[in-house]
């Protein structure tokens, strides 16, 4: 008994010190993106006379993020010399690019899931094997050839070159099917021999039950193309800056203000930007994704 | 007649049975094979037969076969003769004028450098995830939220991250760590601290190695621990000979993810360094942070990018090989023997491999 209590209060005691050395850890893990929400919100003069303010002197403002949509305040000192960048035309790219391959994508990887389940035909695993085989391929051997490609669709400089490429991907059908496989056969079954049509049977049938995994396929879509990089800087990036999307103009913002006095809050606030809607999405479904990240490890 | 009638009859009937058979699943298939042909088997093979062509993807009169001059040239030539306009330069006593081939020392070095990034990253890109997993499972209070906020900075694009560290680190007074430290260190004009704060940044990836290492742990038998505990092992024995073969094989899904993640590297560096900074003593190498994909995207956003696809293509499928034999290596080591759905198990990891 003795020997029980002085075991937990000593267990209490390691979970105590375990705690603070955690805190300890993760306040300096995210210190870097508090620094660039904080930045993000001193102005241009602040950053000028006193940039290793951690609380401005001049207080929090939305100076920085003002200069970016609208242009520069010229009534203060800094801001005056900052160039108008047509952020609002990246983001909306971002946006467009973003949003229209993650829904082609579900659209498209949901109905060969479906094919690949729940429909017979000779050779569907033989098939769906080889593409399997397939994403073992290095995505390095496309790059060049797929750049060939969208130049000779005469797509380069183009959005589609952003949203078309991706949904030959094999990764979302791959997941769809794992989660289909755990629908029951009858559920599909019954439903054909009430007349339905396939088709039907997969609209009506199949897809409300596999809204969960739609959600985590549609994120990791959403957030893959939300982030590229080094993509669109292939297709994109030796355009004008206005068919840029957000990550090169950020870039490039980031590379233009390392020099100029006060303006890093410029480049801190379009980080800001590019970070958002990642922050919203891991607000609502951080625990959907690092369950889904957690799955991939996970041997069954 | 009446035969013509019936083999016609026949042959619709037949049809509509292949269409039930074959060809719901092909409208069902039809939107996605689209794609992955036009956007996946068409370049794969382009992708090579380009590598063994002086390709101009604008112009295709200057589109020649050249063999595997594109692979020669990178693989082995160190000094090439200066060609201005179709014509080699002659020295003055009558030979050929040359210069150092870039792409040469582009591959070269690049390789070496992203290879002893690859040594120092990938250990660290296990062990520390390893240990906080650690300290996750003795659940501390507010793991949850401790798990999150390890996981957080995973889920940003690196020039959104990358933005943190440059100004960060921005060389001079004014960079907030030199402020801290008071000192006065151009970070990024130094090869060892340019890669260190590329390293850092780095670091900000560990979140999928932590999860999936973390949910591992979760599934050790716990019956190990207690029989370790009974022995009076110490937490040492027990981390040794429990936990770590408990987690063997996420440790090894970890440890080449991580690797062909890192032998891609290239967005840490072109949001910090640029590259650079440039070699001192050897100015045909590349910037002394230059990876092997930087080397090659320089290329393909570079001046020439439209007229030289097909030796830019071999340099990548010399790349691909070398992702695609450590690969193979893991397909080895990861090899399930209990048959079925082996194939799935192995290459779930691909999905997120690719996406690192």
């Amino acid at each position: 008994m003795r020997r029980n209590s002085s075991n937990t209060s000593k267990e209490i005691a390691s979970r105590i010190i375990l705690t603070v050395l955690f805190t300890i850890f993760v306040v300096i893990w995210i210190f870097p993106l508090v620094w660039v929400f904080n930045g993000a919100l001193k102005s241009a003069d602040e950053w000028a006379t006193n940039p290793n303010s951690f609380f401005p002197s001049m207080g929090y403002t939305f100076e920085n993020f003002k200069t970016l949509f609208v242009g520069a305040d010229q009534t203060t000192a800094y801001n005056y010399s900052i160039d108008k960048q047509p952020v609002a035309q990246w983001v909306l790219n971002s946006l467009i690019v973003s949003v229209s391959h993650t829904a082609l994508y579900l659209v498209i990887s949901s109905l060969a899931a479906y094919a690949f389940t729940f429909l017979e035909f000779k050779g569907r695993d033989t098939l769906f094997y080889i593409l399997i085989a397939t994403m073992t391929i290095p995505g390095i051997v496309l790059t060049t050839p797929q750049f060939v490609n969208i130049v000779k669709m005469g797509l380069s400089l183009n959005l589609l070159s952003i949203i078309l490429p991706g949904l030959g991907g094999i990764g979302g059908i791959f997941l769809m099917r794992q989660f289909f496989k755990g629908i029951p056969k009858s559920l599909v079954e019954s439903a054909s021999i009430d007349g339905a049509s396939k088709f039907r049977t997969f609209l009506t049938v199949v897809l409300p039950l596999a809204k969960p995994v739609l959600f985590v396929q549609g994120m990791f879509s959403f957030m893959g193309v939300w982030n590229d990089f080094q993509w669109a800087q292939i297709v994109l990036g030796y355009g004008s800056k206005e068919t840029w999307t957000l990550q090169l103009g950020l870039t490039y913002l980031v590379d233009l203000n390392r020099g100029t006095q006060g303006a890093q809050g410029v480049a801190l606030a379009a980080s800001v930007i590019s970070m958002i809607p990642m922050l919203l999405i891991y607000i609502v479904a951080s625990n959907h994704i690092i369950e889904g990240v957690a799955m991939t490890g996970v041997k069954e | 007649m009446y035969k013509v009638k019936s083999n016609g009859i026949h042959n619709k009937e037949k049809v509509s049975h292949y269409f039930k058979k074959y060809g719901i699943a092909l409208l069902f298939l039809i939107p996605f094979f689209t794609f992955f042909v036009i956007f996946f088997i068409y370049p794969l093979i382009n992708g090579i037969t380009m590598s063994f062509y002086h390709y101009n993807m604008v112009d295709p009169s200057d589109t020649y076969f050249v063999g595997f001059k594109n692979y020669f040239d990178f693989l082995f030539v160190k000094e090439k003769p200066i060609i201005i306009e179709g014509e080699p330069i002659y020295n003055v006593d009558g030979t050929i004028m040359t210069e150092k081939n870039p792409s040469f020392y582009g591959f070269w070095y690049g390789l070496l450098y992203t290879v002893l990034y690859c040594l120092v990253i990938v250990p660290v890109s296990i062990i520390l995830p390893f240990f906080l997993a650690l300290g996750i499972k003795k659940k501390p209070y507010g793991f949850k939220i401790f798990r999150s906020l390890i996981y957080l900075p995973s889920i940003f694009a690196v020039s959104s991250t990358g933005a943190a560290f440059a100004f960060l680190f921005q060389n001079g007074e004014n960079g907030f760590i030199n402020h801290l430290f008071g000192i006065n260190y151009q970070w990024f004009n130094n090869r060892f601290s340019a890669w260190f704060v590329i390293f850092l940044l780095c670091l900000y990836n560990i979140g999928g190695n932590f999860v999936i290492i973390a949910a591992g742990l979760e599934n050790v038998n716990k019956s190990l621990y207690e029989a370790a505990e009974v022995d009076g092992s110490t937490t040492w024995d027990k981390i040794r000979y429990v936990t770590i073969p408990g987690i063997k094989y996420q440790l090894i899904i970890c440890t080449f993810n991580t690797i062909i993640g890192y032998m891609n590297v290239y967005g840490q560096m072109r949001v910090l360094t640029g590259g650079g900074p440039a070699d001192p003593q050897h100015s045909e190498r590349p910037g002394l942070t230059h990876s092997i994909v930087y080397v090659i995207q320089d290329k393909l956003t570079g001046a020439g990018k439209f007229s030289t696809a097909g030796s830019i293509s071999a340099m990548c499928i010399i790349l691909g090989i070398i992702i695609g034999l450590i690969t193979t290596v893991q397909l080895i080591v990861t090899r399930d023997k209990k048959g079925g759905d082996k194939y799935e198990k192995k290459f779930i990891q691909y999905f997120q491999g690719n996406s690192l």
